[in-house]
């Protein structure tokens, strides 16, 4: 009787904290291993005095406009008559 | 004794239960949003390599209204930002002397199912590889590269990610490609990444990269009067352009470009970092 007491007691406190843990917020909590460190030296520069440019041009369609020109038109499949 | 045991009997089940319907469900719902949220090819995140953190932030937040969380004990110089409640950027730093100049630098991850094979392709067609394969723990694998032309840019995978994702904004929009020579950037983007390519009109020497069958960025030829090294500028959207762009020119931003037609703007940081807004379109 007193094993079947002890291993009920671990189940129920076992299963408990799993419990609990599961429902921890990780949205950005743990551990991490994200590497720092940037390129072995890669050189980055772009210089810098950025000032006005007219000579800029964005090419940026409308989302709505998005689908490319060349996608196919999906059409549902009819069955096949016989 | 016997009250202990029927005590515990009762609890046992109900925690049973719990937990296997809870232990299934994990197993079942990150695939299914995997595949319904992350669009391959898309700019999905960005990172700001910066020597100057402090400055930087304070312009971020106090331009854009985003709030800053820290990553983890581990990783102490890496800085989250915030859009309301989801994760918008990264902050990190990086030293004036190992970037050669004191200017900051955007770095946009664009969504892939398979950082490696992409990181691969990118290698056996001239890319440089700067940043091989890592954990990026939040959200999945990332992989940083430079083009064969200096352009840098990150790949993200996401597809082995969970629940997590639903914290990440969606507030970046588009990416164009600066580029002295943009057949040559067209060719490497579709070999490496598997865009395809389609010129944004005749005769024109502007190209669009689609996958999924939708436009997710555009290349155009980087102006002479620029430093000749490509670069990618990535844009985020904004509810407010006009007042955003008030508050940046205020906190000592300055204006690139602006055109008169089209709701966007180029802007360099104080930093130095150039960063794109457009303003939120509506849904109509």
């Amino acid at each position: 009787m007193k094993s079947i007491n002890v291993i009920l007691t671990t189940s129920v406190l076992l299963l408990s904290g799993l419990t609990l843990s599961g429902c921890e917020n990780t949205s950005v909590s743990g551990s991490v291993s994200y590497g720092m460190g940037m390129g072995y030296g890669y050189p980055m520069y772009y210089g810098h005095h950025h000032h006005h440019h007219p000579d800029v041009i964005v090419v940026r369609p409308p989302k709505k406009d998005r689908p490319s020109p060349g996608k196919p038109k999906l059409r549902p499949s009819r069955p096949k008559r016989r | 004794m016997k009250t202990i045991n029927k005590y515990c009997l009762t609890a046992l089940f109900p925690l049973l239960l719990f937990t296997t319907l809870f232990t299934n469900a994990e197993q079942v719902q990150p695939k299914k949003q995997a595949i319904e949220q992350v669009e391959q090819g898309k700019l999905l995140w960005a990172d700001l390599y910066t020597s100057d953190v402090e400055s930087s932030l304070n312009f971020y937040t106090d331009t854009f209204g985003w709030t800053v969380r820290k990553f983890g004990k581990d990783n102490e110089n890496y800085h989250l930002l915030f859009d309301g409640d989801r994760a918008i950027a990264g902050v990190l730093s990086r030293s004036a002397q190992r970037n050669k100049t004191e200017a900051a630098l955007w770095v946009g991850s664009i969504a892939t199912d398979d950082v490696q094979a992409k990181v691969n392709n990118a290698a056996n067609n001239k890319g440089t590889i700067i940043l091989k394969v890592h954990d990026f723990a939040l959200y999945g694998k990332r992989a940083v590269i430079a083009d064969p032309q200096g352009a840098i840019i990150s790949l993200l995978d996401l597809s082995n990610s969970d629940i997590k994702q639903k914290n990440i904004s969606d507030k970046w929009d588009w990416a164009q490609l600066f580029s002295t020579d943009t057949k040559k950037s067209a060719s490497f983007y579709h070999q490496a990444f598997g865009y395809s390519t389609e010129k944004t009109k005749a005769n024109s020497s502007s190209y669009y990269l689609s996958q999924q069958g939708e436009i997710r960025a555009s290349i155009v030829k980087l102006p002479a009067s620029f430093e000749q090294r490509d670069r990618w500028i990535n844009f985020v959207k904004v509810d407010d352009l006009s007042k955003v762009l008030s508050k940046a020119i205020k906190n000592k931003a300055l204006i690139v470009y602006q055109p008169k037609d089209q709701k966007l703007v180029i802007v360099a940081d104080p930093s130095g970092a150039l960063i794109g807004l457009t303003e939120q379109e509506s849904e109509k």
